[in-house]
């Protein structure tokens, strides 16, 4: 965390023209002493405005296909072992884009990038603690609209049998580490929009470009035994 | 008017910049300026989006902007195409129409909405039989903000998405909506410092919330405050056949929004400390949704949020149409661990049944 107070300090609004407005002509304050307030709170807020919730969707009501690959219970997990077909036509793997998403630089180590964490509830298999396991994954594509592929980074888990119990599920893309995200998970993205454009006769207008560091994230699953429900899925950036 | 480029890497701040004693220099003002332009402008945090691949169908998304200095949402729509070429060109449509709470509208065709959005058909024919390889780009488009609110003069937009195809093997894989970055910084706007009249060798003073100097950092830093995260946005599609719903005359979980009997379903994310750090009772947000009454009763809908100040109810809920129900004010506690706050949703109804087919919770600092 940046250096500050870890909250913002509440004051007049600017421009309030009372006493009470700091940063108004001829206040009292000696510059370090409103320096340090506004010191403290931009490095608050741009602490915090590297995190947020990119994406949150309803889930699986039914997990019930297994992986492509049948990998063992105690096998590490990869992106070929989840089906990616889709998920609404038969046989109706559980897999979900979350959509492309601009990912801003940690505030405070301008090199580094903040944890990506999916979190949703999941409903463990009822069968045997040794054998029977729920396979889950959360993918980092660079770029816009791209489905998952080799060498994307990626973040696994396998939830083992646990009499049907409902369990939190955290998947963790990593800020540090030996699986950090670095530059390369990213596409830097340069855009030079149109602003709508539907209906007109004439040439449309030109918005402001757009210059962003942006990913697409899919997450699926699959059982080796039974049916699973994995519900509540959010996605968002958050510290280590 | 004068603009500036904008880039949105933080700088951080040291105090030793500003010790008690020490003239302020343009230097300080210049990075302070800086840092309130990233925080207002650079890193907006309100999108739309959530729903899982889908067959035809219209889906709504709730949606309020930042503020008025964030001018551009962009959308984006993705498809899977049709593997068969037996089955003849396969066509796909996306049409968006967009609403206010005070039932304005802008519909198709018209200026504001992008041609990919606009239900032109497009074909949706694959050559590649590859499953990760059928994923589309079906078109993205950039609304502009301040357009769509002449004529949407509420503040509390909808956005509705409605999907056809002429193949059943062609699917909506995803909508994804996100407000735009700045990439500039204009003295027009409501927020935003430029840090050329701010140069060493220029008085450093005051100003004012509308020019320059140090209140216009505060109105920038006010900005920043206001940059508000949407926590959840959820649409299932807007059909009462299988939108998740309940019958229940006291408050209990929506189906297939449960674990089990009686249980409802966390959703967990993590708020935003602005004042409030370890609280209770929390940050402020607002929540509404989208529902329909079936039956003629008369419904509300509980969040929870794990605030001392639980549960937030939406009330007096009725009529057999889709509409979206009044905010309700909200807080989300920042005291638990790690911060991250679980959300539950009921319903109950005094006759019939209570449909749900979206949820915005949004910061409302």
């Amino acid at each position: 965390m940046a250096d500050t107070i870890g909250r913002v300090i509440k004051r007049a609004p600017a421009g309030g023209g009372s006493t009470s407005d700091l940063f108004a002509a001829y206040r009292a304050l000696g510059s370090g002493t409103f320096q340090a307030w506004m010191t403290s709170d931009l490095n608050h807020l741009g602490d915090e405005s590297t995190y947020r919730t990119l994406r949150s969707v309803p889930g699986f009501d039914s997990v019930d296909q297994p992986s492509p690959t049948a990998p063992a219970i105690n096998a590490e997990l990869t992106i070929a072992d989840f089906d990616w077909a889709s998920s609404v036509l038969a046989p109706n793997p559980a897999n979900v884009c979350l959509g492309t998403h601009v990912i801003h630089r940690n505030a405070v180590a301008a090199s580094a990038w903040p944890n990506i964490v999916l979190r949703a509830r999941i409903e463990t298999l009822a069968t045997s603690p040794f054998a029977d396991y729920v396979g889950a994954i959360l993918v980092m594509c660079p770029g816009r609209w791209r489905a998952p592929q080799s060498g994307d980074a990626f973040a696994w888990d396998v939830i083992p049998a646990n009499g049907g119990a409902w369990e939190d599920l955290v998947l963790t893309l990593p800020m540090s580490g030996t699986a950090a995200l670095t530059d390369a998970s990213f596409e830097r993205v340069t855009e030079y929009p149109m602003l709508g454009d539907g209906g007109s006769s004439g040439v449309p207008a030109i918005g402001e470009p757009l210059d962003a560091f942006v990913a697409t994230f899919w997450c699926g699953f699959y059982t080796n035994a039974g049916k699973s429900q994995v519900l509540g899925i959010t996605l968002a950036t958050e510290p280590e | 008017m004068s603009t500036e480029g904008l880039i949105p890497d933080f700088p951080v701040l040291a105090y030793s910049e500003g010790y008690t004693g020490l003239t302020v220099r343009g230097s300080h003002t210049i990075t302070r300026a800086t840092a309130a332009n990233v925080v207002a402008l650079g890193r907006p945090c309100r999108q739309f989006g959530g729903m899982m691949a889908q067959e035809p169908g219209t889906f709504v998304f709730g949606y309020t902007r930042t503020h008025a200095s964030i001018k551009q949402l962009r959308i984006a729509w993705a498809y899977r195409s049709d593997p068969d070429p037996a089955a003849g060109f396969a066509t796909i449509s996306v049409s968006l129409t967009i609403r206010d709470a005070l039932g304005n509208a802008i519909t198709p065709p018209a200026s504001e909405i992008p041609t990919a959005l606009d239900g032109t058909t497009y074909g949706a024919l694959s050559g590649s039989l590859s499953p990760t390889g059928d994923v589309h780009l079906g078109g993205v488009g950039y609304l502009d903000l301040d357009a769509i609110a002449a004529t949407l003069v509420d503040p509390s937009w909808s956005f509705e998405f409605t999907f056809a195809r002429s193949a059943t093997d062609v699917t909506l894989e995803w909508i994804d909506a996100w407000e735009c970055p700045r990439t500039s910084v204009s003295d027009a706007d409501t927020y935003g410092a430029l840090t050329g009249p701010l140069n060493p060798g220029n008085p450093i003073s005051a100003g004012s919330v509308t020019t320059r100097g140090y209140e216009r950092i505060a109105k920038t830093i006010e900005g920043g405050i206001k940059a508000n995260r949407t926590h959840l946005s959820v649409a299932w599609p807007r059909d009462i056949a299988t939108a998740p719903s309940t019958v229940s005359a006291a408050y209990a979980p929506f189906s297939t929004l449960l674990e089990s009997a009686g249980t409802p379903l966390p959703w967990r994310f993590r708020p935003r400390v602005v004042y409030l750090p370890s609280s209770a009772v929390g940050e402020p947000a607002r929540v509404r949704y989208l529902y329909y009454v079936a039956g003629g009763g008369n419904a509300a809908i509980r969040l929870n949020t794990g605030s001392s100040s639980d549960p937030f109810d939406a009330t007096g809920l009725s009529g057999a149409s889709w509409q979206w129900s009044p905010w309700v004010d909200c807080y989300l506690p920042t005291d638990g661990a790690g911060r991250i706050v679980s959300a539950t949703f009921q319903g109950k109804t005094t006759a019939g049944a209570l449909y749900l087919a979206g949820i915005e919770l949004e910061e409302n600092q």
